[in-house]
């Protein structure tokens, strides 16, 4: 556990609430109100896990997201879209514009903690893959 | 001798169709004439006259086909009798048998109108005469109704040439000298007839078809084929119009002559621009309405992401442990929260009914049990006014295949408004069933003490956003959509809302469920 975690929100009370769930149940959480302050987090911090809200002033979730994938060292950092934009379209929307997981606001906590671990889960053993074909090469 | 009918042989197939009148003082004459026509194999029906009372009665009651007059009769000669039949008749075919005739005589005859003359001692080319004078008669006949039939047809191309609502040129093929115009050319291009007449199709720049292509009219003299495309045309003012232009020749005597149509298309491009216009206002009108939507939707869902996200992380107790009563004022804060996103869910889902399908599933809907949330979820706000708030329901459960969001609305609607619109009194939510000829029907009625609804408004009230009253005043009380809604869902599922009020003293407002069968 105590897998660095990094939200990206503009809405001061989804940070308190993620930040208070997450760390409640052990992550270690940093959150940024931008897109621009998340970008630099990301770069200082290397987090496990990036949840970044998608309509923002400034910078929104698709242009962080560009940003994140240009960076060598967080490219394959898994970002997850939590976001109230629920219409029919935009999940797709999101999953083929590099975000890899889709969250809809309002969440349900519970189910948004174990949503997380799963992604979290995910990517440990993906490393584990990939270091284990890295070391036979 | 009396008049008659002969015919060949003695026998009389039908009734002969050819009527001879004989003027013809002398009855033993007039036995010799018929005789001599009939053995020449004329079958008619005659009839004897000689005074020139009787002619006058016999050329219009008889009818005769053609008159044989004797030149001398007791009280009217030859000349007269004729001159009085042409008079009456210009085209009865009149041969003068007469006993005696001179050159000169025979001459006035034939001036008054006599077709011929035959002489008594020369009977045997009465026939012959007669025969001659009945074919020239028909022919004459004939051409009469050929000459009506010609000048009726030119009249009715005459019509339709001036009549039609399309420009109508008409030319010489070969010299391609204009002969005429209508009056819709006239108007369509603006030069006068009289600017047309004798000039030719190159004058108008009328050769010129589509991509400098000259109008192929040798090609079409020969094949017969018409010629047709869309041509942009110079006005008399200098305005170019674009027209449908279609050319034929046909042949008309020994010439060849081209007609050529033109329809002005340049109202019908417009349109369709116009039409194109609208299309592309009502898609981006369609996008801004989608994206407000959208956008709706996500700033409705922000807060509910705090009020779910909290009370769900105080039920998880992460802060620290609840009271039974926290935790069932806290449940109830949740349950509402989500009962609002099923809402926002609804009303994007209504306001989609348009482009896509409303999916409301149904299911085995226990109709009490959505009765006793409704009240249990509005029960706080009625005490709040100081309301009685009554639930009747019936003892046993009310099971009905429907879809128990939809109705939840509706009733939660309903019971809504009526505590929102009573200041005092009560409202009551009360649920009724009963069978009729084998039918279950199901009824809630929800009734308030409240302000009521002017008789002159209540058709009013289920229009979206048609808040009776000062709009204003009452804007921040809702949307002005519940109605609208409740009314949408319950025709989604087969329900219907019926309205019973009086102002100032109240409404009941009836939910009316259709049992879809056995569960």
């Amino acid at each position: 556990m105590n897998e660095n975690l990094l939200i990206i929100d503009d809405n001061p009370l989804n940070i308190e609430l993620f930040s208070y769930l997450l760390g409640a149940f052990g992550y270690c959480v940093r959150t940024a109100l931008s897109g621009p302050d998340g970008l630099e987090l990301a770069r200082n911090a290397a987090p496990d896990l990036i949840i970044c809200d998608v309509v923002m002033p400034g910078m929104n979730g698709y242009q962080v997201v560009r940003h994140l994938r240009a960076d060598p060292k967080l490219a394959t950092v898994p970002i997850i879209a939590v976001t109230a934009l629920a219409m029919v379209d935009d999940r797709n929307k999101m999953l083929q514009n590099g975000f890899d997981g889709y969250i809809s606001k309002p969440i349900d906590p519970s189910a948004f903690v174990s949503e997380i671990a799963t992604f979290l889960i995910d990517r440990a053993s993906k490393q584990c893959a990939k270091s284990s074909f890295a070391s036979k090469a | 001798m009396p008049d008659g009918i002969v015919a060949i042989s003695g026998t009389i197939k039908a009734d002969p169709e050819l009527k001879i009148l004989l003027m013809e003082d002398a009855p033993t004459d007039a036995e010799l004439i018929v005789d001599s026509l009939a053995n020449d194999g004329l079958m008619f029906r005659w009839k004897r006259v000689e005074t020139r009372a009787g002619l006058a009665l016999a050329v219009s009651d008889f009818d005769p086909d053609i008159l044989l007059c004797d030149n001398n009769l007791p009280d009217i000669d030859g000349l007269s009798a004729i001159q009085f039949v042409r008079a009456r008749h210009q085209h009865l075919p009149i041969v003068v048998v007469t006993g005696s005739l001179d050159d000169e005589s025979a001459v006035e005859l034939v001036k008054a109108g006599a077709n011929d003359y035959v002489r008594k001692d020369r009977l045997i080319r009465l026939p012959i005469a007669v025969r001659l004078a009945l074919e020239n008669a028909s022919q004459r006949r004939k051409q009469e109704k050929r000459d009506v039939a010609v000048v009726e047809s030119e009249l009715r191309y005459r019509r339709r040439f001036e009549k039609a609502t399309h420009g109508i040129l008409v030319a010489n093929a070969e010299t391609q000298i204009i002969y005429d115009v209508n009056q819709s050319l006239v108007d369509l291009l603006g030069y006068s007839r009289d600017e047309y007449l004798g000039r030719t199709l190159a004058e108008f720049d009328l050769q010129r078809m589509e991509k400098g292509e000259k109008l192929p009219i040798n090609a079409m003299m020969e094949t017969g084929d018409s010629y047709e495309c869309n041509l942009p045309i110079c006005t008399k003012d200098g305005r170019s119009i674009e027209v449908e232009f279609v050319a034929v020749v046909f042949r008309a005597g020994n010439d060849f002559v081209i007609q050529c149509n033109m329809k002005d298309i340049s109202i019908r491009r417009h349109l369709e621009i116009a039409l194109k216009s609208k299309n592309q206002e009502l898609e981006a009108a369609s996008l801004a309405k989608d994206r407000f939507l959208a956008s709706m939707s996500h700033e409705l869902r922000t807060p509910l992401n705090s009020i779910i996200g909290f009370t769900g992380v105080l039920l998880m107790r992460l802060p620290g442990g609840l009271t039974p009563e926290q935790e069932k004022q806290l449940r109830s804060v949740r349950d509402s929260a989500k009962h609002l996103l099923a809402l926002i869910n609804d009303l994007l889902n209504l306001a989609k009914i348009g482009s896509g399908k409303v999916e409301l599933g149904q299911e085995a809907v226990n109709i009490k049990k959505v009765l006793e949330d409704v009240a249990a979820s509005l029960l706080p706000s009625a005490i709040a006014k100081g309301l009685e708030f009554i639930i009747v329901l019936p003892p046993c459960d009310v099971v009905v295949a429907t879809s128990s969001r939809a109705l939840w609305q509706i009733v939660t609607n309903l019971t809504a408004n009526a505590i929102k619109f009573t200041s005092k009194g009560r409202v009551s939510l009360e649920l009724r069933f009963f069978t009729t000829d084998g039918h279950r029907q199901v009824e809630i009625a929800i009734s308030d003490t409240g302000v009521g609804i002017h008789s002159a408004d209540q058709d009013k009230i289920f229009r979206p956003f048609s808040r009776v009253g000062d709009a204003v005043t009452q804007r921040e009380e809702g949307t002005g959509l519940g109605l609208h809604i409740s009314e949408r869902l319950a025709s989604l599922i087969g329900a219907k809302i019926a309205m019973v009020s009086e102002y100032r003293k109240g409404s009941t407002f009836t939910v009316t469920l259709r049992d879809m069968g056995h569960l």
